[in-house]
């Protein structure tokens, strides 16, 4: 039974999924089906962050392994585990999606869709992390599509359909380079493989030979899986989808598309880049340098033209993931430790910021905080919902690396990572910091503190169940900014060891 | 001998019965032929399992093979066969008058199937293709009160005659070069000696249209959706899925037998004619299901995107077959188990629900999650099967398969075959989005509409056990494959 926890954690979202759909439609509020999601969620992540809490520090080796071979012949196995790579999603999922359940827990529209299709969603991005075979991580990356683009589809905006196609589409691209570059890797290497253990170092080499010319697959691989997985988390310039779906999306799946799924595809792709193709990410790692300062430039000077909030998170969510591809590109211990964390903590931050703004649309029915004319459309809030004002002024300092909080650990560890290698990148990253710091400003300015026709608007305070859903995010934050070594000592020595094998 | 045909004369048994059935009272009639098709297709079954120690046999001067290609294809048309008998029970596309008829065609039809995919001898399955395309013509065109069934059913009758004519003129061609009327014989005779390149290349021609025809494969693509358009759901399923397996099962046989050579190397064949056709189909391969993948983008009725799906899935099928290896066709065969499934489960929910909307189109299916939860869940899986999505075991299938083709270099199909799976996810989603919607179409689906019975929601639930099984246990089902066909050619 102890070898199995990883699969339970798994398992059980999908167990709560299915139950969904046989449970009978109970009035609210004690619907059985509600409790069910929310234990099936609230214990998976419990095993999962057990599983973290029990991991060895200072040891770089895949922990808690469970191994079955699936399809022998092919070399596909069932085989998870936990190493410091993986540790900050699996966090960040374990933490965020109990908190969804809670907030969509008076949905009256389909209420055990949304649940199960939660759950499900759960169970593959737990997959993708504890994943130590490609063709697993494959499986769950793809399969995460489906409930993210039917939550979109069934409960998103007027627009929803347009906007649940566009993801579709980029989704399948990204899948389908992702597909061919896992292929390519697998028949490179003999006997084939798609165990991240046997295929670390990379291993991937030899050529191919299309319409006459020889072309190097690990180099081939390398970029079909990269921007396979770029078409699946905002990267300029493939971030169009996320802007509009972010117009569409409720809260909670908004939450999915800005806080959780970057966070895995950028998992995603340190983990294939530092274990499959370290050759080829070291010498490629200026253009992904490149492409990450432009994101923070782009996102944050972007951000700052914004007047909705969903569109202001999407385009901070673009920033961030620049900011944690210089890390990586770096190839510094410091900076890649310090994107791994940023993971999290970006993750953590983006999905309470996300959920603050659905609780700005519960009250006010929007979150357009600036007219088209550039006043301020809500104001002085901080004298009826000090706590909201509280929450969302520390989830706002996190996500610019105020000092306590998680935010600055990451980004001070990867300025010092990147400034090694490139002070220019670092340099576009302050003043991309800067700009968001003035866009966030903006907004808390205009909300919060007020000006104007709009200044003391009535709002409510926090609600006890928002409580429940914001306090364990900003708790985290605060914990992992204060005390953030237990938490780096479980990253440093994978990310050392890979760091290694590259150099 | 006796043992070996056993169950194609229980066949023949059942087939009196449901003809004196027929015959007898209507009351007694309706009453009698689900359960006399079910309990003969099941009994046959039984006992084609029960032949396994048998496998590998010759019988009547070869004429008749039952080789493990033979017996997994004839497992497949009586499990096929049964699970139609089912699907014809709960639709209402065909009229209860017409009950005992279908499932007349559907007992004669795997009847005739099963001694096609036994032949060795080219007049004998000349013969049993005939009867068995008139078989499916006839289904089709089954409710003649239907102008599209009757459409489909003339238009099906004059492409399967050019195929059975392209097949007749390759045959006579064959027996012309080598005196034979035994594929055996005839692999016998090719050892010692070759034919041209312009004799080769012209008899590969013919064959290969015949069966693309057959098959609906590139270039002979445009007859299915149309088909499985007009033809009644039962009709479309039996024909759907019936056609292009007896067109791949008899392509198997031709090129493997004739076409190629086994060689030292075990598990693998190389091309024994002059001109290396494996690229030819390859060719076919990617081109037919690029098409269904793009044709399917466009439909917005449920039957014809059956039949673009069914084009895509022929075409992936096919390039399983231009890979001349065991592990090629052991994908192909795993392929053809879960395309049987998917499509049973896809076609029994597509007639579910267009038995309670009273449409077809996908406009008319708005807001089916909200009526039937059970019904529309399984619907995406078995949708999603057929387009090869995860966690269904199509995912699986267009893996084996794609893998097959990468094994073997052929990186263009390669991409052909993964573009089209980017375009399936797409229709995916455009197939699934009017059903996921919570609002109920004034038009469309309401609320007073019939709920599924639980008899029917067990036969739904029946079919997702294999379906998970062919996941679970895909390596067993593979290594099974890859054994069977090295017992008869090596």
């Amino acid at each position: 039974m102890a070898g199995y926890f990883l699969t339970m954690a798994l398992g059980i979202p999908f167990s709560g999924a299915l139950l969904q759909i046989f449970l009978p439609d109970h009035k609210k509020p004690f619907a059985l089906f509600r409790w069910i999601a929310f234990f099936s969620s609230f214990l998976a992540s419990v095993i999962a962050i057990s599983c973290v809490a029990v991991m060895d520090r200072g040891v770089a080796s895949v922990q808690l392994s469970e191994v079955i071979s699936w399809v022998g012949s092919y070399s596909i196995s069932y085989d998870v585990g936990l190493d410091g790579l993986n540790v900050p999603i699996i966090l960040l999922i374990s933490i965020v999606f109990p908190l969804l359940i809670i907030f969509e827990w008076n949905r009256d529209r389909g209420p055990k869709g949304i649940y199960g299709l939660l759950l499900i969603l759960q169970a593959c991005f737990f997959g993708v992390g504890f994943s130590q075979d490609l063709f697993l991580g494959f499986f769950f990356w793809t399969l995460s599509v489906f409930p993210l683009y039917f939550l979109l589809a069934i409960w998103g905006g007027a627009e929803r359909e347009k906007a649940a196609f566009r993801f579709l589409i980029t989704a399948s691209i990204g899948n389908a380079l992702f597909f061919l570059g896992l292929l390519l890797v697998y028949f490179s290497i003999e006997p084939h493989t798609f165990s991240f253990k046997e295929l670390l170092g990379g291993r991937v080499t030899g050529t191919f030979v299309l319409f006459g010319s020889e072309y190097s697959l690990s180099l081939t691989a390398f970029f079909l899986i990269i921007s396979g997985l770029v078409f699946r988390f905002p990267v300029w310039p493939i971030h169009g989808w996320l802007t509009f779906l972010a117009t569409q999306a409720p809260a909670s799946i908004f939450v999915l598309f800005t806080g959780i799924l970057p966070a895995v595809g950028l998992y995603l792709l340190a983990k294939t880049s530092f274990s499959l193709f370290p050759v080829e990410f070291a010498g490629w790692s200026r253009l992904v340098l490149f492409f990450g300062a432009l994101n923070v430039l782009f996102g944050a000077v972007i951000s700052l033209a914004q007047r909705e909030l969903r569109l202001l998170l999407a385009y901070l969510t673009l920033a961030h993931c620049g900011m944690i591809l210089i890390g990586f590109a770096s190839l510094d211990s410091a900076g890649v430790t310090g994107s791994m964390f940023q993971l999290l903590v970006v993750g953590l931050s983006l999905s309470g910021l996300g959920l603050f703004v659905g609780s700005v649309r519960l009250r006010k029915g929007h979150s357009a905080y600036l007219t088209p004319e550039g006043d301020p459309v809500f104001g002085g809030w901080i004298g009826t919902a000090p706590l909201l004002t509280f929450i969302a002024g520390l989830l706002m300092a996190s996500v610019l690396g105020v000092p306590g909080l998680g935010g600055f650990v990451g980004q001070s560890l990867t300025v010092m990572g990147g400034y090694t290698v490139s002070p220019l990148a670092v340099i576009v990253l302050m003043v991309g910091l800067l700009i968001m710091t003035l866009s966030l400003f903006n907004v808390f300015r205009g909300v919060f503190l007020g000006s104007g026709r709009a200044q003391k608007q009535w709002v409510s305070d926090l609600s006890a169940r928002e409580k429940l859903i914001l306090f364990p995010i900003v708790g985290v934050l605060l914990m992992i900014g204060l005390v953030p070594k237990p938490f780096l000592d479980l990253m440093r020595p994978s990310v050392l060891t890979l760091l290694s094998i590259m150099k | 001998m006796f043992s070996v045909l056993l169950p194609e004369i229980i066949l023949a048994v059942t087939l009196a019965g449901l003809i004196g059935s027929e015959m007898s009272s209507s009351r007694e009639r309706l009453r009698l032929t689900t359960v006399t098709a079910f309990f003969g297709l099941m009994a046959a079954l039984i006992q084609t399992a029960l032949l396994y120690p048998q496998v590998g046999q010759m019988f009547m001067g070869h004429a008749i093979s039952l080789d493990p290609i033979a017996y997994f294809f004839k497992l497949l048309i009586l499990f096929f066969g049964i699970l139609v008998v089912f699907v014809t029970y709960f639709s209402n596309d065909v009229p209860s008058e017409k009950r005992s008829e279908i499932n007349g065609f559907i007992v004669s039809s795997v009847l005739a199937f099963s001694l096609l995919v036994q032949s060795g001898d080219l007049i004998l399955m000349y013969v049993c293709l005939q009867i068995y395309v008139l078989l499916c013509v006839f289904m089709v065109g089954i409710s003649d009160d239907s102008f599209f069934s009757l459409e489909s059913g003339k238009k099906l009758l004059v492409m399967m005659s050019i195929a059975l004519g392209l097949f007749l003129f390759g045959s006579g061609l064959l027996f012309n070069f080598t005196g034979s009327l035994n594929l055996f014989e005839m692999q016998r005779l090719f050892e010692n000696q070759v034919l041209t390149k312009q004799s080769s290349l012209l008899i590969f021609t013919l064959f290969f249209l015949a069966f693309a025809f057959l098959m609906g494969s590139f270039p002979m693509t445009f007859w299915m959706p149309d088909v499985l358009q007009g033809a009644p759901l039962p009709s479309s399923l039996f024909v759907g899925f019936g056609l292009p397996i007896a067109g791949l099962a008899i392509a198997l046989r031709f090129l493997l037998i004739v076409f190629s050579v086994p060689t030292q190397d075990l598990g693998h064949w190389e091309v024994a004619w002059a001109f290396d056709w494996t690229v030819l189909l390859s060719f076919a391969s990617g081109a037919t299901a690029l098409m269904g993948a793009l044709l399917a983008l466009r439909q917005t009725h449920f039957q014809r995107l059956l039949g673009c799906l069914v084009l895509s899935q022929v075409g992936f099928l096919m390039s399983g077959l231009s890979v001349l290896d065991r592990s090629g066709l052991s994908a192909f065969f795993y392929s053809c188990l879960v395309f049987a499934f998917s499509l049973v489960g896809t076609v029994a929910l597509t007639s579910f629900f267009k038995d309670r909307i009273k449409g077809h189109r996908l406009a008319d299916w708005v807001g089916g999650i909200a009526r039937y939860r059970l019904e529309s869940i399984f619907f995406f899986f078995f949708l999603a099967s057929l387009f090869g999505l995860p966690p269904a075991p199509g995912f699986m299938s267009k893996f084996v398969l794609i893998d097959s083709a990468v094994r073997d270099e052929r990186f263009i199909l390669v991409g052909v075959l993964v573009f089209s799976f980017v375009l399936w996810m797409v229709s995916f989603g455009k197939w699934t989005f009017p059903i996921a919607q919570l609002k109920i179409q004034s038009h469309g689906i309401t609320r007073s509409a019939r709920a599924g019975d639980s008899f029917q929601r067990a036969f739904f639930l029946s079919l997702l056990i294999p379906m998970f099984l062919l996941v679970v246990f895909a390596e067993p089902v593979l290594v099974w494959m890859k054994s069977g066909l090295l017992r008869v050619f090596w």
